[in-house]
């Protein structure tokens, strides 16, 4: 109990609110911008977090990506351009009831189902880590390499486009993640006598590069579409949603659950939560033939899915260290640097920060309703806030970012150099994200591989031979079988696009 | 911009040979068979097998892809210069940084890349920028406490 109030009273403490507000702000104009998601958000935030304590710190993460996966609906309904990745799922359906005249219906069933999923994910976030957790404790090597290779193999399989190009994104992952002094041997990799490179790659520039720097070129080649609003004027949002709720309790449930399971798999996030419980939606409702043509079921389910996934991704971040993720990968990096090394034994020496954490969850899903609604009242205005000036001020705070972390220009450097590379990769069809959880689980992959080979006496037959590590073995296995299949199956004639 | 996928799988070659190549350099520690070489030289494999599978792939393809294709859009002079302009706004942060300060420098860079992306109005890309910088300044060095180098204006904000 005395965890619980301690907890609450860093959840509840004026800097944590504060920090709360503005990040919840920022969110909500990132995620109502398009083209500009929650993991670029999440990439600029970190910088600033930089300097704050863990709690504040996280809270903002927290209340900033559940904002951005929200506000991305906004542009999706009343612009046919999703603002985030995981509003893509259902915006033909948004758009067409504003079309229809119904852009409250839409935007309101986006904004009370996405604060319905977040809950349902927070919750499903506080009852399973300590449970998990408890179940880690016993992990050794055997197992904490298998979990993390499960990890970096779902990454790759869950991956757009070919699964060889996924491939090829986590081995560069993987590779800067082995730039530096060698932590067995005390030998410096990779670093060509470079000084600052000793260290290693620091992540935060890195990802500052992959993610916003690459978004920031994407723009100026030419992803410019301006939207025009059909609707001008938004009425009440709240109308009509008691009725959704009434009408759709079953995909209120299953879109929730199934997002948050979603999101606690390692490598899979809103996204793709998104996605498969519009499918879902689709496959069990009574009027499959309505989805697509402005059909307000999908965006209750998805949209419950999509933020239920953000709490669920957080599971295997905080329990195993294991990213459930692309905002997940950089909140473990952000773990890292707060001396809060995410893991099992985090749970019992820290519990009170963690609980602080979840409380955040709460208090950022239950803001969303009163902020949600000033987002959607304020749109209009957001639109207007030109790129030509916006795009040149997040670049400023990448550099800014990047300098501040080690404050040498050398970050800057290998932001340019991560971001023009990310920003080619995904412009030939290379998924950037694979890269930043090999960057991140790179050294735990090498820690536990090694120690285990060295304990194994080089014999793989001992991987398998605790019951927990055969199980993630066969289950690693199966996943790479699946991507075999996958890569192997004959590619449809459809050009590919970047991204 | 898109590079065909055999361009990629060359790299990947060259890349994969590069790392196994310097990873035998490593040195072993004496009674381990396992050291700092064992997972570069994995994640070297690594890229041999997918440059082949992106070179064989991109082959095989019919009709074979262009080894570099630019969308038309894109490919107008203006929007290269565009797409230029940011990394060589990165470029010019990290070299005149030290020399000229934070705020000139970012005046600097965000004014010309507004200016170059508006295609003109510099004096409201220069106030916006100035605003920016100061903004960026303050938040980072004030609240942050992140030592931003002050450069030419040291007499003034210090």
């Amino acid at each position: 109990m005395d965890t619980i109030l301690t907890a609450l009273s860093y959840a509840l403490a004026p800097s944590t609110l504060v920090v709360v507000f503005f990040a919840s702000l920022f969110g909500l104009f990132v995620g109502a911008m398009p083209g500009l998601t929650a993991t670029l958000a999440t990439a600029l935030l970190v910088p600033v977090t930089f300097f704050m304590e863990p709690v504040p710190a996280l809270a903002a993460i927290v209340s900033a990506t559940a904002m951005a996966i929200f506000a991305g609906d906004l542009p999706g309904a009343l612009l046919r351009i999703p603002g985030t990745p995981a509003s893509a799922a259902y915006v033909d359906d948004a758009y067409r009831l504003t079309l229809k005249g119904q852009a409250e219906l839409a935007l309101g069933a986006g904004l009370v189902f996405s604060v319905i999923g977040g809950l349902v994910g927070a919750l499903v976030l506080v009852i399973a880590a300590p449970l998990l957790a408890e179940i880690a404790l016993s992990f050794s090597s055997f197992e904490y390499f298998w979990l993390s290779l499960l990890g970096l193999s779902c990454a790759v399989f869950v991956a757009t486009g070919k699964p060889v190009k996924g491939a090829v994104s986590l081995l560069l992952g993987l590779f800067i993640s082995t730039i530096g002094i060698d932590v067995a041997a005390g030998y410096p990799r990779f670093t060509f006598g470079i000084t600052e490179l000793m260290g290693g790659v620091s992540f935060i520039p890195a990802m500052i590069g992959m993610f916003a720097l690459s978004e920031v070129l994407r723009w100026a080649v030419g992803h410019r579409r301006a939207g025009v609003l059909v609707q001008q004027r938004i009425g009440n949002i709240f109308r009509g949603q008691l009725g959704l709720l009434r009408r759709y309790p079953l995909g209120l449930i299953r879109g929730s659950l199934l997002g948050t399971a979603i999101g606690i798999l390692p490598g899979a996030g809103a996204d793709v939560a998104a996605w498969v419980s519009y499918a879902v939606s689709k496959r069990f409702s009574r009027e499959p033939e309505k989805f697509g043509t402005g059909h307000v079921e999908g965006i209750v389910e998805a949209g419950a899915a999509n933020n239920g996934a953000l709490g669920g991704a957080w599971v295997p971040a905080l329990v195993f260290g294991i990213p459930g993720d692309s905002v997940t990968a950089i909140v473990i990096g952000v773990l890292y640097m707060k001396g809060m090394d995410p893991g099992p034994t985090v749970m019992l020496e820290r519990p009170e920060l963690l609980y602080a954490v979840f409380s955040t969850f709460f208090l950022a899903n239950l803001l969303m309703l009163p902020f949600g609604w000033l987002a959607i009242k304020c749109f209009r205005r957001v639109l207007h806030v030109p790129r030509e000036v916006l795009m040149p001020a997040i670049l400023l705070l990448c550099m800014v970012g990047a300098f501040a972390i080690n404050n040498t220009v050398f970050g800057v450097g290998i932001m340019l150099v991560l971001g023009v590379l990310a920003f080619f990769m995904e412009e030939s069809g290379f998924p950037v994200a694979p890269a930043i959880l090999g960057i991140v689980l790179g050294p735990l992959v090498e820690e536990n591989f090694i120690t285990s080979m060295i304990k194994a006496e080089g014999h793989v037959l001992a991987f398998f031979e605790r019951p927990i590590a055969a199980g993630l073995g066969i289950l690693t296995i199966l996943v790479w079988a699946m991507t075999v299949r996958r890569a192997l199956r004959p590619e449809p004639q459809i050009a590919v696009s970047a991204g | 911009m898109v590079f065909a996928d055999r361009v990629w799988g060359v790299l990947a070659l060259l890349g994969g040979l590069a790392i196994i190549f310097a990873a035998r350099s490593f040195p072993v520690i004496p009674g381990q068979a396992y050291g700092s070489a064992l997972v570069p030289t994995l994640i070297g494999v690594g890229f041999l097998l997918c440059g082949t599978i992106l070179i064989v792939g991109d082959l095989r393809r019919s009709p074979r892809p262009p080894v570099f294709h630019l969308d038309p859009e894109a490919g107008s002079p203006s929007r290269l210069l565009d797409v230029l302009s940011v990394p060589a706004a990165v470029l010019a942060f990290i070299l005149l940084l030290h020399p000229l300060g934070f705020v000139p420098v970012a005046t600097l860079v965000v004014g010309g890349l507004i200016w170059r992306f508006r295609r003109g109005r510099p004096l409201s890309a220069l106030i916006t920028a100035v605003t920016f910088a100061l903004f960026t300044d303050w938040l980072f060095r004030h609240l942050l406490l992140v030592p931003l180098p002050l450069g030419l204006l040291s007499s003034w904000l210090g």
